[in-house]
């Protein structure tokens, strides 16, 4: 609830300054769920706990209880019989619906590459709800994501979280109480953008003075809002750009930082001490390792790839075991997608990196390698408070793999979210189809 | 097929002479899955010379041999990409580092990505210490599009390559001719698939009347009726080596109608062919197989990502498979620098109904075998290049690695840049910074 608390705090804040309610707000409603006592399982609880013949009762959408021997009068039993459960898991980053299969030019909003800051700008204004990688990354087990504007910009924008529910409109999707994020990129992609098109930025010191200005700017503006406030004075025009940022200074809305280099994240973190904000995750922190001791200290989380590497020259360092070894220095490690096929296969990613790890030395249990995907990620969007982890009165979000969910034969049979069966590879009936794919042959059921 | 098969076995064991004079070794107690498919338990190999030169359950090991003791686990022939451009490309987003295309005017099918290979990439250590010990290697289509002319559905001709690191790794030159169909093969043709297929159909023509002509000793003269050919000399000569089966025809193709088109090609002039990516291929399984025209598959998209993609689903290898079209794997996320992960695509398609020892036989031997190399390379047989991995697992799961990865009958060093990386931060407390370590 803590977080509940804080956003309603964050909405007491800006209420006043922008005199209306909450534009966009969430009108995600469970599907229909019924209290069901899944037995005889090895659960992963995403607390860092493994239960070997476990159960886990779920009753009005919420975790109930986990533990062993559970008896529930009315629930109806599924008999779990060596299948393993875990926490949905849960994307930090992903581009679904705003970047669509088929991935025509039609459908690439993801990048508003007009001028490298746009704080003005909404992702969930781009997400197309049809978008069938959504269904697809369902069975894989994903029951909550992060949809960002892309890395362009030096601020690209705000991010929206989603439930991972077919809807019609993309505020039935809206994770309800989940905080906004901002997407900000360092590195090569906004200089080169800019670069092209002959302005600024074309260095990396072009970058840095370009997250200044806007943040010298944001911080004017929120003194005059504040002077204003306090002579009674009208309040200035409402800034869409420097209001997502004032929402950052505020501590209301999340700071995602796509970095790759090591040198790069420190100055970033130089940057945001600076103007008096907090980086929340560094994403594709593919050098993160090399500074985890700094990543640590500073409580900052690194959302990482399993093994890419190489596509280009900030992400030559990559290694498998960067998750492993920030875990091992105390740091929030998170192991996220960026694509629309890795997004199906989280767990099998974080696989990767235990394997790698146990070659290093490093052994990492499944019950704490889980929680990359579950717990930290939530952690990262500011929703740990109400899904991430199998804890008795969050959100029945979970999966059911028929196998070992480290093993590369596992496959998601059901996906809960919200206490509701929302695919089950075996029912048909609960394997959702996006439009897109109707009468013309898309093949779904999670094949 | 016999001469196929004959023109394989001449350039592969030309190429594979061995390069060491170690003792030989014998690597006991091994599980493997034999060249017929099936399983077997506690066998010998022994390794000399760069070939396995006896294997089977009773095989003495005498005491001038070193012995690994695989004690039970998985030896498989070294695994081959069937894709990406090991060697050809460094970064990515370095054009600088990559010689995977060309936009030279006159230089399509006949642009040889073999003179590019870079044995000293650092890619190269990170597939193999992951098992991978030869790969075949792509040029790629320029990037440019809408060049125009129906010559430009050829990307040029692939390689097969060792991942020994050493000078001499290319083991076959040209491996196949790369031919673009569906949407990338339109763009380059001009912005139509049918100017795509006219451009292949035009290509094998000229091939054939140059095969005819018999000029092909004749290196800088065209046969009168090609005068004025979109072609050069050079790529006319690499087509009639298509057009007489002398060198295979890989087309990328993903939608069923496109792929339709190639096998129509390959029944008109009866040559050799693969498919490369593959999405709908299943929805041909069964006309592909008795084709005898092997499909290396993106075995990891099941979206619809452009509309060549539609019917894109995950068990299209085990489909595939049982109508006995020989397959290997590739994928988006499993190619070039994650060339490694075709072990991982190979896994999911297990998930997906394959089956496990057809997974391993498309990982060794099916990227050679079904371009026609398969004679010694991917072969887990007396008489094979002694390419080999021990695993410490299931080839196909994720925490397995390789404790020994043999090519050519050496022993390769299993670090890399990485792992190197990984050492020297693996302890971030220290005097001196990382780099005096």
């Amino acid at each position: 609830m803590k977080i509940t608390l804080r956003w309603l705090g964050a909405l007491a804040l800006v209420v006043p300054m922008l005199s209306r309610a909450e534009p966009y707000p969430s009108t995600y409603a469970p599907l229909p769920s019924e209290t069901v006592l899944l037995k005889g399982g090895t659960i992963l609880t995403g607390t860092g706990e493994q239960i070997d013949n476990g159960d886990v009762l779920i009753k009005d959408g919420k975790i109930a209880k986990v533990g062993k021997n559970l008896k529930a009068r009315g629930a109806k039993v599924v008999e779990l019989e060596g299948a393993w459960v875990t926490p949905g898991i849960i994307d930090v980053h992903s581009h679904l619906g705003a970047g669509g299969v088929p991935g025509v030019r039609a459908h690439s909003d993801v990048n508003e590459m007009t001028a490298p800051t746009t704080p003005d700008v909404w992702i969930e204004h781009s997400v197309w709800p049809q978008d069938q990688g959504f269904v697809t990354a369902l069975a894989g087990g994903i029951t909550a994501l992060q949809i960002l504007p892309g890395s362009a910009n030096l601020i690209g924008g705000r991010t929206v979280t989603l439930k991972n529910v077919p809807s019609r409109t993309v505020a039935g999707m809206k994770f309800p109480g989940a905080p906004y994020g901002l997407k900000m990129a360092c590195g090569e992609n906004p200089k080169r953008v800019y670069g092209n098109k002959g302005r600024a930025p074309s260095t990396r010191m072009g970058n840095v003075a370009g997250y200044r200005s806007a943040w010298i700017d944001a911080l004017d503006y929120k003194a005059k809002i504040e002077k204003a406030k306090e002579k009674g004075d009208p309040l200035p025009k409402q800034d869409l750009a420097k209001e997502t940022l004032v929402g950052v200074l505020d501590g209301e809305i999340l700071v995602h930082n796509h970095c790759y280099r090591a040198d790069e994240m420190a100055t970033m973190l130089d940057v945001a001490r600076e103007f008096g904000y907090k980086v929340t995750a560094f994403h594709h922190a593919v050098e993160a390792y090399k500074i985890a001791d700094l990543l640590a200290d500073q409580g900052v989380c690194s959302a990482v790839w399993a093994d890419w590497w190489g596509f280009k020259m900030e992400a030559y360092d990559g290694i498998k075991e960067n998750a492993a070894l920030l875990h091992e220095a105390g740091a929030c490690a998170v192991v996220h997608s960026d694509d629309a096929h890795g997004i199906q296969r989280l767990n099998q990613e974080t696989a990767k990196v235990v394997g790698a790890a146990k070659r290093a030395g490093i052994n990492i249990p499944k019950s704490t390698a889980i929680q990359w995907i579950t717990l930290n990620a939530a952690k990262a969007l500011g929703i740990d408070a109400m899904t991430g982890s199998l804890e008795p009165g969050k959100m029945a979000d979970l999966v059911v793999w028929n196998n070992d969910p480290f093993s590369v034969y596992a496959l998601a049979q059901q996906v809960y979210i919200d206490g509701a069966v929302v695919f089950d590879r075996a029912d048909v009936a609960k394997q959702p189809m996006m439009d897109f794919g109707v009468g013309n042959g898309v093949i779904g059921g999670g094949q | 097929m016999k001469i196929k098969t004959l023109w394989g076995l001449g350039l592969v064991t030309a190429l594979a002479a061995p390069f060491c004079l170690a003792a030989p070794t014998a690597i006991t107690g091994a599980n493997i899955v034999n060249s017929q498919g099936a399983i077997e338990e506690g066998v010998t190999i022994i390794v000399d010379q760069g070939t396995i030169q006896a294997m089977g359950e009773n095989i003495p090991v005498t005491d001038e041999m070193d012995i690994i003791d695989a004690e039970g686990r998985w030896v498989t022939s070294g695994f081959v990409a069937a894709s990406g451009n090991l060697g050809l490309e460094e970064v990515g987003a370095v054009g600088d580092s990559v010689d995977t295309r060309t936009k030279h005017a006159q230089l399509t099918a006949a642009f040889e990505v073999a003179d590019a290979f870079n044995a000293a990439s650092t890619l190269i250590p990170v597939a193999r210490t992951e098992g991978i010990t030869s790969a075949l290697i792509m040029p790629s289509l320029s990037n440019d599009g809408d060049e125009g002319g129906y010559d430009r559905i050829f990307a040029g001709t692939a390689a097969l390559a060792d991942l020994s690191g050493q000078l001499e790794s290319i083991r076959v030159r040209s491996a196949a001719v790369v031919a673009y169909l569906g949407d990338r093969g339109k763009d380059a043709a001009g912005g139509s698939r049918a100017a795509a297929v006219a451009g292949l159909r035009a290509a094998l023509e000229a091939g054939k009347l140059y095969n005819a002509s018999g000029t092909v000793t004749k290196r800088y003269t065209l046969p009168e009726a090609l005068e004025g050919a979109p072609f050069s000399v050079e790529d006319v000569q690499q087509f009639a080596l298509v057009e007489s089966g002398k060198l295979p025809l890989l087309v990328h193709a993903d939608r069923v109608a496109d792929i339709a088109q190639a096998l129509k090609i390959q029944q008109q002039f009866g040559i050799r062919m693969a498919i490369i990516g593959g999405a709908e291929a299943w929805k041909l399984a069964a006309p592909l197989a008795q084709a005898n025209i092997g499909v290396i598959l993106n075995g990891e998209n099941n979206l619809p990502v452009s509309f060549d993609h539609l019917g894109a689903r995950l068990d299209s290898a085990a489909i595939l498979s049982r109508a006995g079209v020989e397959i290997a794997f590739s994928g988006e996320n499993a190619t070039t620098h994650n060339a490694r992960n075709m072990r991982q695509v190979a896994g999911l398609a297990v998930a997906h109904g394959l089956q496990w020892e057809q997974a391993i036989r498309a990982l060794s031997r099916s990227a050679a075998g079904l371009l026609g190399f398969d004679a010694d390379v991917g072969q887990l047989q007396a008489g094979a290049i002694a390419d080999l991995v021990v695993w410490d697992g299931d080839p196909l799961e994720l925490d397995t690695y390789p404790s020994h990865v043999f090519i050519r009958g050496e022993v390769m060093d299993l670090s890399n840049r990485q792992t190197k990386l990984r050492d020297r931060y693996l302890d971030l407390k220290s005097e001196l910074p990382p780099a005096y370590r």
